[in-house]
Formats: C-alpha cells, sequence, structure tokens
C-alpha cells in the first residue's frame, strides 16, 4: 500500500468518526507506551491486559453474538494452557509450537463443549458448560505424574527474553485477534451467528445449517480463548488447576458485561478498564476491594445497561438513517450522503 | 406430475393421532388452502412438510425424491419454506438482515447470477412491499409488517414451493386485501432464481378467514380430527355436507 493511499484512509474513515480516532490514538499510545514507562510491574498488567482482553473478545464471540450460554470458558483458556505447559516442560517444545497447538486443542475441546449445545439452550447449556472445567480439574488430579497435579507445572519457559519483547508480541497477538474477530462479526458468518442467537427456530426455516454455524462458533472462540491461555502460560511460567476455577470463567462475562457485548470491542474496553481498577483497588483498599469493586460493576449495569461502549458511542456518534454511515456527533448532515442527521441519538 | 406428494402421513403425540394417514398432493404453480377446526392437525401436518416434526409414518415426496428422512434446513434447500403461524423474526437485527440470512445460504440457481446478498435482500423487499422498513429493527415491526417480513424471508430462500401458516391472522382487512394480492403476485412471479424452469410458486395455505382463502386458492383440503374429510375446489367444498357440519356451520362464509 502507498502512503498516500492510508493517509487518504486515515481522513476519510477514521478522523471524522470520534471513537475511531479514540481507539487510533489509544493504539499508538500503546505502541509507544514501553519506550517511557519501564516499570516491570506496569509492563505486567498491560501484558495482562492484553491477553485477557483476547479471552474476553472470545466469549462475546460464542454468548453475545451467538447466544449460547458458556459459563464455563475458563475450559479452552485452560486447556490450552495445560497443553503448553505440558509440550513445553516434558518435551521441550519451543513456545513458538505449543501456543498453536494449544490453541488447536482448544479448538477440539470447543468441538465437544459445542455438542450439548446441539440439544440444550441458555442456562441448562450454562450449567453444563460450568461443570466441564471442574470435571477437567479431576482430570488432572488423576494424571499427576504429567500435570504436577495441585502444585501445577512450574518452570515453562518464557515466549520472549525480556517483558519488553514479550509486551509487542502480546499486543500485536492482540491487535490481530480482535481483527479477524471483528471480521468474522461483520461477515455473513457473523450474520448468521446473530441469527442463531435471535432465533434459531427461524434460523433453521430459513436455510442455516445450525449444528454447523453452532459448532464453528464453539471452535472459533475456543482458537482465541487458546490462544490467550498459551500466552498465559508462557508468560507466567507458572500454571496450576486455578486456570480452571468459576471466577476464571465468570471474568470474561464480567468484562463483556461492562464493556459492552456483541461488540468485539466492549469486552476490550472492559478489560482496559477493570483490570488496572482491581489492581488499584488491591494495593489501596486491600481486603475491602472486592467489595468496592462489585459496587462498580453494579452502579455500571444500572445506569448503563448496554456497558461502557455504548455509552461512549451515545455521545460522540450518530448513525446516518439512510446509509448507514457513522458521523461525528456535532454534525447536522451525514459526511456521505448528506442526509439530515436527528438531534437526538435514535436507538 | 404432481410434484408434492404426501403418502398416509401419521402422526401421534401419546395417545393422541393428531395427523391420520393424510395423502395429497400438490402440484407445480397450484395454491391449496388447508382448513379445518382447531386442534385438525394442520399446523402439525405442515410442519412435517417443513421437515420441523418427523412423522410416526408415511412418505413425503418433493421432485419425485423422498424427503421424509431430512431435516429442517434440508428441505429448505430442496425448495420448501415456511413461515410461522406466530411470527418469528431475529428480532435484533434489522429487516434487511433478517432477509438476507436465507440469502447468504440458498441453494444457487441454474442462471448462477452472482448478485450480493444485500441486492437480492433488497429485490425480496421490493417485492413484498416492505423495502422502506429495511433499517428497522424487526422487534419495532407492527404485525401486518411482520407478516410480510415472514413472507419475505421465507421467499429469500427461493422456494418451489411455500407454506403460510394463517398468514392473514391478526391483520386488519386493509393488509389482508395487500397479502392476497402479493400471494396472487408470487404465485405469477414467484422467486427468479430458482432452479425450477417456470417462475411460478406452489403454495399451501393454511388460514381460518375463509371468505379470503377462497378468493385465491384453486383447491381447498379439509382436516378434521387428523383426517381428510374433503378435497376439491373451493365451490365444491363449501357445498358438502361433511364440512358444513364440522367446520363451516349452516350460515355458511
Amino acid at each position: 500500500m502507498r502512503i498516500g493511499n492510508i493517509t487518504d484512509y486515515l481522513k476519510k474513515e477514521i478522523f471524522p468518526v470520534p471513537t475511531r480516532v479514540m481507539a487510533f490514538v489509544g493504539l499508538a499510545a500503546l505502541v509507544a507506551f514501553p519506550l517511557i514507562m519501564d516499570q516491570p510491574h506496569i509492563l505486567r498488567l498491560m501484558i495482562m491486559i492484553f491477553i485477557f482482553s483476547i479471552f474476553a473478545a472470545s466469549w462475546d464471540l460464542i454468548s453475545a453474538y451467538t447466544g449460547q450460554v458458556v459459563l464455563g470458558h475458563a475450559l479452552f483458556f485452560g486447556v490450552s494452557a495445560y497443553t503448553c505447559a505440558m509440550l513445553n516442560t516434558h518435551f521441550n517444545m519451543s513456545p513458538v509450537m505449543t501456543i498453536p497447538i494449544g490453541a488447536v486443542v482448544a479448538v477440539a475441546a470447543g468441538l465437544i463443549a459445542g455438542f450439548p449445545a446441539l440439544r440444550l439452550k441458555g442456562i441448562y447449556l450454562g450449567l453444563t458448560t460450568m461443570a466441564m472445567p471442574v470435571v477437567l480439574v479431576a482430570v488432572i488430579e488423576y494424571m499427576r505424574s504429567y500435570t504436577g497435579g495441585e502444585q501445577g507445572i512450574i518452570g515453562i519457559e518464557q515466549l520472549a527474553t525480556s517483558r519488553v519483547h514479550f509486551y509487542y508480541i502480546a499486543l500485536l497477538l492482540m491487535v490481530v485477534s480482535i481483527a479477524v474477530l471483528m471480521k468474522i462479526t461483520r461477515s455473513k458468518i457473523g450474520l448468521i451467528f446473530q441469527a442463531i442467537r435471535d432465533d434459531e427456530i427461524a434460523a433453521r426455516a430459513s436455510g442455516v445449517n445450525t449444528t454447523y454455524y453452532k459448532l464453528l462458533s464453539f471452535s472459533l472462540s475456543g482458537l482465541f480463548a487458546g490462544l490467550a491461555g498459551g500466552l498465559y502460560a508462557h508468560f507466567m511460567r507458572v500454571i496450576g488447576p486455578s486456570v480452571f476455577e468459576f471466577s476464571f470463567s465468570f471474568e470474561p462475562i464480567i468484562w463483556t458485561i461492562f464493556g459492552g457485548g456483541a461488540s468485539i470491542v466492549g469486552p476490550v474496553i472492559g478489560v482496559f478498564i477493570l483490570l488496572p481498577v482491581v489492581e488499584m483497588l488491591h494495593v489501596h483498599l486491600g481486603d475491602n476491594a472486592t467489595l468496592i469493586y462489585y459496587l462498580i460493576l453494579v452502579i455500571v449495569v444500572v445506569f448503563a445497561p448496554g456497558g461502557v461502549l455504548r455509552l461512549i458511542n451515545r455521545y460522540t456518534e450518530k448513525v446516518c438513517p439512510e446509509c448507514m454511515t457513522v458521523n461525528a456527533f456535532p454534525r447536522r448532515q451525514c459526511r456521505v450522503c448528506s442526509a439530515k442527521l436527528s438531534a437526538v441519538n435514535g436507538e | 406430475m404432481s410434484f408434492l406428494q404426501v403418502k398416509g402421513l401419521t402422526k401421534r403425540f401419546g395417545g393422541i393421532t393428531a395427523v391420520n394417514d393424510v395423502s395429497f398432493s400438490v402440484r407445480r404453480n397450484e395454491i391449496v388452502g388447508l382448513i379445518g377446526p382447531n386442534g385438525a392437525g394442520k399446523s402439525t401436518l405442515v410442519q412435517m412438510l417443513m421437515r420441523a416434526q418427523n412423522p410416526d409414518s408415511g412418505k413425503i415426496y418433493f421432485h419425485g425424491e423422498d424427503i421424509t428422512r431430512l431435516n429442517n434446513w434440508q428441505a429448505v434447500h430442496r425448495g420448501i419454506a415456511g413461515s410461522f403461524q406466530c411470527t418469528r423474526p431475529f428480532r435484533r437485527l434489522p429487516v434487511i438482515a433478517n432477509v438476507m440470512v436465507p440469502c447468504t445460504v440458498r441453494r444457487t440457481g441454474k442462471k448462477e447470477v452472482k448478485t450480493s446478498t444485500q441486492i437480492q435482500a433488497i429485490e425480496i423487499m421490493k417485492k413484498v412491499g416492505i423495502p422502506h422498513l429495511a433499517k428497522t429493527l424487526a422487534a419495532k415491526l407492527s404485525q401486518g409488517d411482520l407478516k410480510r417480513l415472514e413472507i419475505a424471508r421465507a421467499l429469500a430462500t427461493c422456494p418451489d414451493l411455500m407454506i403460510l401458516d394463517e398468514p392473514f391472522g391478526g391483520l386488519n382487512p386493509g393488509e389482508i386485501e395487500m397479502l392476497s394480492q402479493l400471494i396472487k403476485d408470487l404465485r405469477a412471479g414467484g422467486c427468479s432464481d430458482s432452479p425450477l424452469d417456470s417462475g411460478g410458486l406452489s403454495m399451501i395455505i393454511i388460514e381460518h378467514k375463509l371468505s379470503e382463502l377462497m378468493k385465491i386458492v384453486d383447491r381447498v383440503v379439509v382436516l378434521c380430527f387428523g383426517e381428510i374429510i374433503a378435497e376439491g375446489t373451493p365451490a365444491e367444498v363449501t357445498q358438502n355436507e361433511k364440512v358444513i357440519e364440522a367446520y363451516i356451520g349452516k350460515e355458511g362464509i
């Protein structure tokens, strides 16, 4: 691509829309961040944010887009993390190999987890998927000699030699994952996922092979959750059965609801806000942190039911009723088709 | 040759036989009305045709192929589309996306015209008369528009046989007028991408509003307690003693 094309694209598609400017500036800031900040614990927090962003967005795909209630998302994350850890420590495989393999194993886990979804719906499916990580904890206990049992696996190889190096790898993988997930949700596949979410019977009556698309959604979601899990294992260098805990399954749900579901970007915003908040609360409040954290969540859910993203969109942009182009909020006319924009943001 | 053929179809729910040994056929380009009192088994019958329910015994042939064991979406790909008695839109999607869903997965026609699904969807919405609603969320539509969306979505699958379950339910007289006209137009026009040579469409319509139904159908099948009690042209059926006793009543329609 020529430089001229890029500047043209920026001028036409990025700069007229406030939220895109925010994303652009935010991304640039993230790229520049390690240059001005080299405190290891801050970099560590940022890397965790990147990893969990992928994890949260993968939950958004399966549950908020496809409507399959998954309450045991830690399954995919943990399966991949354990696969990476075992392959690395027992067979000396390099992280470059283990992470893709871990993600593939997570896809297989997604297919297995997807089978109940062919028969079950809503909270019943949720309960089934919630049980799956618990089953795996038992398996890990049983196969103590390979998995280390309760102690977990230690001494996993770092993916990168320095923390800054890891920072850039994680950032790149996050950006690529989010871009791919957004591309999927805006494609025909994404449309079919949403149709299945809204009414599965009607989707089938429209000629959609719902079995195929549900399993596809499960495996795609598993793929990205698995990628996050592999990165996590090779970053923490220690993993234990705690990756299958309920809290690990519920975090992505909290992030998604906080940031705004069915948007892919929403969960990422959720992680970017909530993870530092949790960190800060723990430093300053100690044991009271959890209380304040959940208080914040309740307030956000009550006053911004669509999540933070919806709130930001509401006050920064308007969608043209004619051509669906996104416009900056102060505009009176659409920037593409010059249609009149309403004064209030119509829902 | 009749292109839909039903032979000895039976469906039981526990002790109740909802559809009992029903056989009939539909010819190409024909509109068949399916009438009968509540609980006669009309909806069960068409759900079996749409392959949303499995019969206990009997066979369904479509284009000479046995489709009795196919599932719902496979039947759609063979060319049988249906609308629901209670409309089931994709609520959180705009109308155009509702129509695009079947367009994205439908079988390709003989002509292999590669138009974008969006253009296909707009064309179908025009045919049904809801292009102005393209960007409205389906959850916000009125009952009449929902019925038309339901038909648009069925039409978007490019069917040879369309099954409408109470299309006039909950509509006002003006809307019924419009919908009857639409059904007549569709029979003539059908789906332009259809693999069939003729553009025409066959339909099975379940309806209680007999005076309106009789104006658009070629033939009527009357179902009572799961069995066919009469079959024939609208004029024949309305004169039939059994039908008057079981369903229409002495006052007529």
